[in-house]
């Protein structure tokens, strides 16, 4: 099967400083959910805004689905950043009408189904809403949308235990058969046993990208615990 | 909230481990219907994949079997309850054998413990 | 998908100015009903007269400061609100993961400046006249109103001066708003300090733009000096400093084409 998300080469440096993505070579498969694991710093971030089309490389290529990110991929990935970054004045009603503006892959009733669990009225302005409502509602929006590719940035830090269970639980109930998860984290412990793959990202460079199950398998460790040794300080 | 998982063992081990034990105790009756790949891997809080290895796991073990339309159900077969149950106690009988040889019990002393045990606390 | 991100470029524009330009209309109404006491006969002519009171000198007051206002408030919303804040800040994020060409997005945002600057105009030209109306009635306004409507047309020679007036300042506008556009574009590449490397992108276009005046008769930052002697080599002029202005426009459309589409780095 083709590879959803490959990198060849792929660098990215800002001007003087160190690079914070370093000739990464990878290939993700569409059916899994990948945990890209780092400490802050390690560039995961900096992928997952390549693959979205928010940054362009400096050396190398990033490919979503075959194509370089652009005008086609962006309607085919689905992404979750890691701040709120919907404007805070509209309405949860106006963000739905917004999604299904611009994404045709964008499912609403799918949404409205998921939004009925939370306290929330649609015509109430996401500045309204206390924080954890708002990332549960950025992240239904996200995974309301039938896409290829889902990348959510950090979707668990900054809220509390019952909330990461609901996210946690959202993004298995949505999980596609034909799509690929990244879920960045540096949470290793609360995301690991929703994770298919893994992948370690060690300043800039890929460390490690194994199977999660046969990671522990060989070590005999969680994958929480070989994370530690591996960036221990 | 999602099931409690520890270092050493593979998940999937993990949860065949505990439909196991779910099995064996009633929880889970023979020919109950068990609930999905997707339903059960929400409740438990794990990838989809990992559950799916487990029930195929326990399929091979003989404890479930998929009925093609109907779904996954728990075997009503005669004998495999009845062994689960011994090769369960064998594991816990063996660990704690383990345990109490570990702190200087030779096996005579042991099984008189059991015995003393058993009178003190009664039925 | 050009009309969908224009729709949402002028609600994010118009949340202040819309009531900002409903509060003028009302401030004009207002004050026009001030003179209306004053008014010794109901022509235009006689219009300017009459003498001070507390409520026709606050009411002027106030209407002139909506109107500072107004002109200030569109040029700042049409930069913040309608460029700044939805592509430079958090926004930004969700903005360009949109599936749609940085051509669109920027298009969207030029359209909404114009679309912006003529309604300001519009409503800023009504409210001149409002002021007139509780004065002299509304038949009379509707009159002078039609009459006014012919100046400005351009069928008559020596007339369509108005409108070429109006084209110039409106590609002025335009292009100074794109000036804008280019100077935060440029300064975003400096990571360290965006807002200071936009002033000094600004200046340094500002430099640019006045060295052709050296060389050419026409300068294309100011207005110059009016050595037109008729109404018509005037007009000839606005024409054709309303098509360079245009074409810097253009060039300034390039520019901050170029920093989104490639060099957008978002922190």
């Amino acid at each position: 099967m083709a590879a959803v998300l490959e990198c060849r080469g792929l660098t990215k440096t800002y001007r003087g400083k160190i690079a914070a993505l370093d000739h990464v070579d990878l290939k993700l498969d569409a059916g899994k959910i990948v945990g890209l694991l780092g400490p802050n710093g390690s560039g995961k971030t900096t992928l997952i805004k390549t693959a979205v089309g928010l940054l362009k490389p400096s050396e190398g290529e990033i490919l979503v689905g075959g194509l370089k990110p652009g005008k086609v991929t962006k309607a085919h990935v689905a992404y979750l950043p890691d701040r709120d970054f919907l404007p805070s004045y509209m309405t949860t009603d106006q963000l739905l009408d917004l999604y299904q503006d611009f994404y045709k892959d964008f499912n609403r009733s799918k949404a409205l189904e998921m939004l009925q669990g939370l306290d929330l009225k649609l015509n109430q302005k996401m500045k309204e809403m206390s924080k954890g409502t708002r990332e549960k509602l950025q992240l239904i929006l996200t995974m309301s949308r039938e896409a290829a590719v889902y990348f959510l940035d950090e979707p668990i830090a900054g809220v509390d235990p019952a909330v990461r269970d609901y996210i946690l639980r959202t993004i298995i109930s949505n999980y596609n058969e034909q799509a690929l998860v990244v879920i960045s984290t540096h949470l290793i412990a609360d995301v690991e046993p929703i994770l298919d793959e893994v992948v370690f990202l060690k300043n800039g460079k890929i460390a490690l990208q194994q199977d999660a199950e046969d990671l522990r398998a060989e070590t005999g460790k969680s994958v929480d615990h070989v994370f530690r040794e591996v960036f221990k300080c | 909230m999602a099931w409690e998982f520890k270092d050493g063992t593979p998940m999937y081990r993990q949860i065949v481990q505990i439909f196991e034990r779910k099995i064996a105790s009633g929880e889970y009756q023979p020919e109950e219907k068990i609930p999905s790949v997707r339903d059960l891997a929400m409740e438990a809080g794990v990838n989809p994949n990992t559950m799916q290895r487990a029930l195929s796991e326990l399929e091979s073990e003989g404890l479930v079997h998929t009925e093609r339309t109907n779904g996954r159900f728990v075997t009503s077969e005669p004998g495999v309850l009845d062994e689960l149950r011994r090769r369960l106690s064998y594991t816990c009988i063996q660990r704690f054998f383990r345990e109490l040889t570990e702190i200087g019990f030779t096996r005579p002393q042991i099984i008189e413990a059991v015995r003393n045990w058993n009178e003190r606390e009664g039925e | 998908m050009l009309g969908k991100l224009l729709k949402y470029d002028i609600k994010a524009t118009g949340r202040i100015l819309l009531p900002l330009f409903a509060a003028l209309l009302g401030a004009a109404l207002l004050m026009g009903f001030t003179f209306r006491g004053a008014m010794p006969s109901t022509s235009f002519s006689f219009y300017m007269m009459g003498g001070f009171d507390m409520a026709r000198t606050i009411t002027t007051i106030l209407y002139t400061v909506l109107i500072v206002a107004v002109v200030i408030l569109t040029f700042v919303m049409i930069i913040y609100r309608g460029f700044y804040q939805s592509l430079f800040g958090n926004e930004g994020y969700l903005r360009l993961s949109l599936p749609v060409s940085t051509g669109q997005t920027l298009m969207s945002k030029v359209l909404n400046a114009a679309i912006w600057l003529i309604l300001a105009a519009f409503v800023s030209f009504l409210s001149f006249f409002l002021v007139v109306m509780p004065a002299v009635g509304l038949s009379e306004w509707a009159r002078g109103f039609g009459e006014l409507m012919n100046e400005v047309s351009m069928t008559s020679t020596s007339t369509g001066l108005a409108f070429k007036v109006m084209l110039f300042l409106f590609v002025a506008g335009l292009r100074f708003i794109l000036k804008v556009f280019a100077s935060i574009s440029l300064g975003s590449a400096w990571t360290a300090h965006p807002g200071v490397g936009a002033l000094l992108a600004f200046i340094g276009i500002s430099i640019v733009e006045s060295i052709p005046s050296h060389f050419l008769s026409a300068d294309l930052s100011n207005f110059g000096v009016m050595s037109a002697a008729s109404a018509a080599e005037f007009g000839r002029w606005l024409v054709v400093g309303s098509l360079v202005s245009a074409a810097v426009a253009a060039i300034f459309y390039a520019i901050t084409w170029y920093m989104i589409d490639r060099r957008v780095s978002l922190q």
